[in-house]
């Protein structure tokens, strides 16, 4: 298959905004000392991660919706704009409640950024040949993910923590650039679907429930407080409640038979557990006080020999 | 990713992205805020020392499950060959062929 210029300057600008959005996902694990050196407030700590899943993930299954409504090149370019945006932010963050916050808007970016690639890279190949170049994609959002935290911890070190979210705003600017040109005559207006807001509102509220437990529970309350287990409920009222609106929906925003066959079912079991693994691993070896220049030589081996070991 | 879309109309390729990167998000956030807690309860209680790491040893076992997960969908999955082209069965045919092309 050969590629136009414009499809080399869209998957260009694809793999960037992918690996700029996975890196942003783990390359704050090393420079965290740095961080609240600058800005005290450890209880805040591990917000600086979570603010930015939650606001990717509060984002992501609208996001598919909003493409087939707005086109996917208006949605990727306001998803680039606001990841970018929200790195600006981030970088002249005052205090660590700001950081926080911006890394969630952050978060809303890189989720979207990540649907977009899915959906751009499925208009651009069928499925045989999307494996190939989808490999490249996969191998620098791998490749991002493993050195982000190498690549923080040598930022902080050696000029600013700043850094790591200033540098993605040239490069987002440049991604936008290629975007403007590989996408111009590939987007698709198609049918416009109304939007199913109750599904957008229900499926947030769950998501971000579930996430809360986890980051809540056992640590800033007990697993049985009030706050806990009010979350727990929360989560599942507003789960079978998504499910009834979904059922009467006119068109869905998690159309029940994407769920429909053993093929979707286990894609789906297979991509939540491939992300268990990857950004556990991804963000627990490097807090092993490495040091940083060593943390990305000895991501795998001494760390997965030590957890076979036991 | 490929097998998901793969199985999906094109019609739903939107959707279906948002499905699955809703998906991928859950597990990596679930595994960070996991990750986040540990981090936290050991920044605060043993202060940025070596305690952390034994900390940060036992939540090992989670990504170790969760490796198996992936093992076992993948192991289960149903052999369907990837379509060379954009056009593709419908929803209703999709469902029909996926128990179908197990047998093989």
């Amino acid at each position: 298959m050969v590629l136009s210029r414009e499809d080399i300057a869209s998957l260009a600008a694809v793999s960037m905004v992918a690996m700029l959005s996975a890196s942003d996902q783990t390359v704050v694990s090393t420079a965290l000392p740095h961080i609240l050196a600058t800005l005290p407030g450890a209880t805040l700590l591990g917000w600086v991660f979570t603010a930015y899943f939650v606001g990717a993930t509060a984002t992501v299954a609208v996001v598919g919706k909003l493409a087939d409504l707005f086109g996917r090149r208006t949605v990727f370019l306001v998803s680039v704009g606001v990841f970018s945006i929200a790195s600006l932010l981030c970088g002249v963050a005052a205090s660590l409640p700001q950081l926080v916050a911006f890394r969630g808007l952050q978060g809303v970016g890189a989720g979207a950024i990540q649907t977009c690639s899915l959906i751009v890279m499925s208009d651009m190949f069928p499925p045989r040949e999307r494996a190939r170049w989808q490999v490249i994609n996969s191998i620098g959002f791998a490749t991002a993910s493993a050195v982000g935290p190498s690549g923080g911890g040598f930022l902080a070190d050696n000029f600013s923590w700043r850094w790591i979210f200033l540098l993605n705003v040239p490069l987002c600017i440049a991604t936008v650039a290629a975007l403007v040109y590989g996408l111009s005559r590939r987007s698709r207006s198609g049918a416009r679907p109304a939007i199913d807001w109750p599904g957008v509102v229900l499926s947030t509220v769950m998501v971000v429930a579930v996430l809360l437990v986890c980051t809540w529970g056992g640590r800033e309350f007990a697993w049985t407080s009030v706050q806990i287990l009010g979350l727990i409920a929360l989560a599942a009222v507003s789960g079978w409640l998504l499910v009834r609106a979904e059922r009467v929906a006119a068109d869905p925003v998690i159309p029940a038979n994407l769920l429909a066959s053993a093929t979707r079912a286990l894609s789906l079991v297979a991509s939540f557990a491939n992300s268990m693994v990857w950004f556990g691993l991804i963000l627990l070896v490097p807090l092993r006080r490495l040091p940083h220049h060593q943390c990305g030589h000895r991501l795998w081996r001494p760390d997965v020999h030590d957890l076979l070991s036991k | 990713m490929i097998s998901y879309q793969n199985d999906l109309a094109r019609k739903q390729l939107g959707a279906g992205a948002g499905l699955f990167s809703l998906f991928r998000q859950v597990g990596a956030s679930v595994s960070t805020a996991l990750a986040g807690a540990i981090v936290g309860t050991g920044v605060t209680e043993a202060g940025l020392g070596e305690a952390v790491g034994g900390i940060v040893q036992q939540a090992f076992l989670l990504p170790a499950l969760a490796g198996a997960a992936v093992l076992l969908a993948a192991i289960f999955m149903p052999k369907t060959p990837l379509r060379t082209t954009h056009h593709e069965p419908t929803d209703e045919s999709a469902a029909v062929l996926a128990p179908s092309m197990a047998q093989h």
